[in-house]
């Protein structure tokens, strides 16, 4: 059913909704597309870091966490949070990826299967969430109060949005700084480019391998603690139930080899599944419109929209 | 002492067995040309010296010290440098940062030292400093065999492997590319060079010829021209 107009509800909300639910799917494939241009694979357990710092990150600040009400405040919750999921993503290049090195690439993706079901496992085990739901925020220390008004449309922003949007932004820009400036940033691309000149040259790329992980780790948590806030439900397997599927869309939509790609992929999904929501009423709507703008997309650029190594 | 030793380096993939245990040496300051048929064995030779296969029996050393055994970023640090076969530039970077990723062992040395490195390497190929900013893999072929060299070269090493300078280039280029070679190689770095083209012969102080993983020929550059071998080697005649 299509909905009456109404320009807060059908404009700016959705922008500012959009924006947020896309960078979580934009951090999502930011992973996936780094994992991808270092070991060629998709790594199936890259949203479940992101729930392991969330689940963290929420019974540091409000439960129990290994039987021990911390209280912690929301800030150490969430860098702890972030801490033990960019923690599993190290592990699992340590425990799982490096033994599988030499084996065929389509081992190491059942690897990261097995990993996203051991993590949800473990979840179960550590995180007493059962029959929890509607979980307040993490950083819902009085920043749900608007802050101002999105102009063209009158919809009240947050101050708890205003922070996520500040954060991702700094995110995306400090990405692309390290990519293009820093020493490790270009070992990780000469590695993804040609592995054997980059052995050649005396980058060690185990070392490259580990350090991939450990940030592909930290985008995938960052990605959990944002979304939170919103998400209806905390429990084990949540981003990966609610964030894999689209940030593997961004990642495609982006040319899977892209970083900006990826994370440009991840806001087109995010502010297609907001406005598709916001004007149409039936259910699973919002999945058919990212459908067909991938198809869309797909046929206009096979490669993506920015199919190139960058 | 030689500067570069092999001794009785055998070596392979999986439980295939390429080379057969081969000894041989380079001095310091020389040029060595190594020949062969395709598939004799040649890039498992400046591979396993490179460290990028590991050797099975036997040694490498370098001034004495052994470096096989040592992964291949040690062995670069050591101060051998591979320009590897099929170039395998790095395609999406530019070539300015292609060349300072050649330098990524000589971290301590500064910035300042690794700039003048690659002016050096822009005196020996102008045409790399007019295209320095463009990406690798939009270079040509002949483009792309002087960046691998040049980035080789980054690392300041005191011995120079090259796998096939010459191959898809055109003769004149093929002999540019050998003249700069041997410029690198009189500015005081021992070049071990992979070769099917004896155009490169009037440069070899060395040369070396590879058969099935053996070899089979190893004297003096301007004797192997008098002596058959090559002639025998490449097209089985005597
Ligand atoms: N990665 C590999 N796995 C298995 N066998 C290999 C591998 N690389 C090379 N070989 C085999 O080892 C032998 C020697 O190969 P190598 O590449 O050293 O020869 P080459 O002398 O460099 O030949 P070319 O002149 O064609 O470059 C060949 O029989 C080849 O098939
Ligand atoms: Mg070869």
């Amino acid at each position: 059913m299509i909905l009456a107009f109404d320009p807060q509800q059908q404009l700016g909300q959705p922008l500012v909704l959009g924006v947020i639910e896309g960078s979580v799917y934009g951090l999502i494939a930011l992973g996936l597309v780094l994992l991808y241009k270092s070991n060629r694979i998709f790594n199936f357990a890259q949203a479940e870091f992101g729930t392991i710092a969330a689940l963290t990150a929420y019974f540091g600040y409000n439960g129990k966490l290994f039987g021990i009400p911390w209280h912690m405040p929301w800030i150490v919750a969430v860098i702890v949070g972030i801490f033990l999921g960019t923690l599993s993503a190290v592990l699992t290049e340590r425990l799982v990826i490096r033994p599988l090195f030499h084996q065929p690439k389509v081992i190491m993706v059942v690897g990261t299967v097995g990993v996203l079901l051991a993590s949800i496992a473990v979840e179960y085990l550590v995180f007493p969430t059962g029959g929890v739901a509607a979980l307040p925020s993490v950083t819902d220390v009085g920043l749900h109060d608007p802050a101002f008004r999105v102009g063209f449309a009158g919809y009240n922003v947050s101050w708890e949005q205003v922070l996520t949007l500040l954060v991702l932004v700094a995110m995306a820009l400090a990405a692309v700084a390290f990519f293009r400036y820093s020493r490790q940033g270009t070992a990780i691309l000469a590695v993804s480019q040609e592995p054997t000149a980059a052995a050649t040259v005396g980058i060690s790329i185990s070392r490259v391998s580990l350090l991939t992980w450990t940030l592909a780790g930290f985008l995938g948590s960052v990605a959990g603690i944002v979304s939170i806030g919103g998400a209806p439900l905390l429990v084990p397997g949540i981003m990966t139930g609610t964030a894999l599927v689209g940030g593997i869309t961004a990642a495609v939509l982006g040319g899977v080899t892209s970083m900006p790609g990826a994370f440009v992929g991840g806001l087109l999904v995010g502010l297609v599944h907001q406005y598709t929501q916001a004007f149409l009423s039936f259910p699973g709507a919002q999945n058919v419109a990212v459908g067909l703008v991938l198809l869309l997309v797909l046929l206009v650029f096979p490669r993506g929209l920015l199919g190139s190594e960058t | 002492m030689s500067l570069l030793e092999v001794d009785g380096l055998r070596t392979g993939y999986g439980a295939l067995p390429v080379l057969q245990g081969i000894s041989f040496s380079v001095e310091e300051g020389e040029t060595a040309v190594l020949f062969g048929l395709n598939g004799a064995g040649k890039t498992t030779t400046v591979n396993a010296i490179a460290g990028l296969l590991p050797a099975w029996e036997g040694q490498v050393r370098l001034d004495g010290k052994v470096i096989s055994g040592l992964e291949a970023p040690k062995v670069v640090a050591a101060g051998v440098g591979l320009s590897p076969e099929g170039r395998r530039v790095f395609p999406a970077l530019s070539v300015l940062t292609n060349l300072r990723l050649g330098a990524w062992t000589r971290k301590a040395d500064g910035k300042k030292a690794v700039e003048d490195t690659v002016e050096q390497v822009f005196s020996y190929f102008p045409r790399l400093e007019e295209r320095k900013d463009q990406l690798a893999g939009t270079m040509s072929g002949g483009e792309q065999q002087m960046l691998a060299i040049g980035r080789a070269v980054m690392s300041r090493p005191r011995v120079l492997l090259i796998d096939e300078a010459s191959l898809g280039l055109s003769p004149k280029l093929a002999q540019t590319v050998f003249q700069v070679v041997s410029k690198i190689n009189d500015d005081g770095t021992t070049v071990l060079i992979v070769e099917q083209n004896v155009g490169v012969l009037p440069y070899a102080d060395q040369a070396l010829i590879m058969e099935k993983g053996t070899l089979t020929y190893d004297g003096r550059g301007a004797e192997l021209e008098k002596s058959g071998d090559l002639r025998k080697t490449y097209l089985g005649t005597s």
